[in-house]
């Protein structure tokens, strides 16, 4: 998995999960802030329903748990970190488009600076987009 | 003449005692005065000194004032940067839309490398309404499905006025002004309690013995209960994010008394198609599911990840995949037309009156 970070709208690095341990490039500031987090333990909140009731609960999650990766992402969500999954196939899907519009240097250069920039929301629509116009 | 002397001294002397005793009363006249003029003072000094600690309240109150509109006018301008913003980037998807579409031809075809789509999934999404349901029985149980299935004939219950509790630092009014900013038909059937507790955690009674709740949904009762664990965070993100999962529960296609079965079942099939899909939302709701029964398993992380994608789309939809903020918007759009996600955050913001958040 991996996950571009953000902090008040500016992208703070890139994180990435590799067979249950992380990797962050970026900014030192958040750097600190994940490596303080997991030395001083995290918590994973799931929800348990039991006798149809629902409930939220926050359990210790050890390093080694395979559950550790989504209780980073939980804590730096509830810490205010916006997360940005890198989906491979709408990445892929994009290369695709960018390959076909090389030829126009200046849209090229557009659309990827553009990309650079988009929410998982803003990529997804768009290529929801172009998908039902191509079906169409 | 001695006698007469003697009178005028006797006379005098009288005299003399008059005005020593005008003297005398005239004195005990003065140090009343003195003593009233005394108390007067002190009063005077006390009505200054009122004066003063109210004119000091009037400047703070005033400064206070000056301040909160200063923050007030200054987050309206960023939220109207934002919309600006917003409007632009729209504009400049659009644009970026047509100009592809140009290149749609020359592109390689978009389904190479886009999300491969099962078969299942594709039944879920595309099929008919036995086919989906065949497909959900044999993922979720019969049970689950039948228990779907029999709503059909229920009649909606009354409505009735939420009940607000609250034992914790956030007010009655502050909470009820926080609901006005969800989707006005997610509360007005669905829920019919919202209690916020003192105590920093609920207890959970089962085999979660080491969990402790933060946040319920009782679909007996359509009740939520939020514990002040969830408020005493730095940030608020956690309690707007337990709000609003504890209300998508009692929203899904199983509690929401607006659906009829069939638009039960189309929930529930498109939720089920992007739990199991490779590009669903990550959460660890979802992905902290473990049942022996895989049926059940499945039931538990389709609830979960209905709640966790509608608790983003209230809270941060940028982080949502579209197809799956499609699913929550249509949902909500459907009976709450004019809901507005950016406006609806916002009464959520101003519906404290503290910052303790800030």
């Amino acid at each position: 998995m991996k996950f571009t970070v953000l902090n008040n709208g500016a992208v703070c690095g890139t994180l990435t999960f590799t067979d249950n341990l992380y990797h962050f490039d970026g900014n030192s500031a958040c750097s600190v802030f994940i490596a303080d987090s997991v030395r001083a333990g995290l918590t994973i909140k799931s929800d348990v329903c039991v006798d149809g009731v629902f409930s939220i609960i926050q359990k210790p999650i050890s390093h080694s748990d395979r559950l550790f990766p989504y209780a980073l992402i939980g804590h730096l969500r509830d810490s205010g970190y916006v997360l940005y999954e890198f989906l491979e196939e709408v990445e892929a899907t994009f290369q695709n488009i960018l390959s076909a519009v090389a030829k126009d240097e200046a849209f090229y250069a557009q659309l990827r600076e553009r990309w650079s920039v988009m929410s998982t929301l803003e990529k997804t629509y768009l290529l929801d987009l172009l998908e039902k116009d191509s079906v169409a | 003449m001695s006698e007469d002397l003697r009178f005028e001294n006797l006379a005098l002397q009288e005299a003399l005692q008059q005005t020593y005793s005008r003297n005398q009363a005239l004195r005990e006249k003065l140090h009343e005065d003195a003593d009233s003029i005394q108390d007067a003072r002190s009063e005077q000094r006390r009505l200054k000194g009122m004066l003063m600690g109210m004119s000091t309240i009037a400047a703070i109150a005033t400064a206070l004032t000056l301040h909160y509109n200063e923050r007030t006018q200054k987050a309206d301008i960023k939220i109207q940067e934002l919309q600006d913003a917003n409007e632009q980037k729209t504009d400049a998807l659009s644009t970026l839309a047509r100009r592809a579409q140009r290149y749609q031809k020359e592109a390689l075809p978009m389904s190479k490398n886009s999300h491969v789509v099962s078969a299942e999934e594709k039944q879920l999404l595309i099929g008919s309404f036995e086919e989906r349901v065949a497909i959900l029985r044999s993922r979720l149980g019969n049970d689950y499905i039948d228990a779907i299935l029999e709503q059909t004939n229920k009649p909606p219950s009354a409505e009735t006025p939420l009940v607000i509790e609250s034992d914790s630092e956030v007010s009655t009014s502050e909470l009820r002004e926080y609901i006005k900013g969800f989707p006005t038909e997610w509360i007005k059937l669905n829920i019919k309690k919202i209690r916020i507790h003192k105590e920093e955690f609920g207890s959970v009674n089962t085999y979660t013995r080491t969990g402790r709740a933060a946040g319920e949904f009782a679909i007996a009762s359509d009740s939520i209960n939020i514990y002040s664990s969830a408020i005493k965070g730095k940030y608020r993100i956690t309690f707007d994010q337990t709000v609003a999962h504890e209300i998508a529960h009692g929203n899904d296609w199983v509690n929401n008394e607006k659906l009829n079965v069939q638009e039960r079942i189309t929930l529930l099939a498109k939720i089920a198609a992007r739990v199991w899909s490779r590009d669903r939302f990550v959460s660890s709701y979802v992905e902290s599911i473990n049942h022996k029964d895989p049926k059940t398993a499945n039931v538990r992380q389709c609830e979960e990840y209905f709640a966790e994608v509608a608790s983003a789309y209230f809270n941060c939809p940028d982080v949502l995949n579209y197809k799956d903020f499609q699913i929550i918007h249509e949902l909500v759009t459907k009976r709450d037309p004019n809901f507005n996600i950016e406006e609806a955050k916002r009464a959520r913001v101003y519906s404290f009156s503290t910052n303790r958040f800030l």
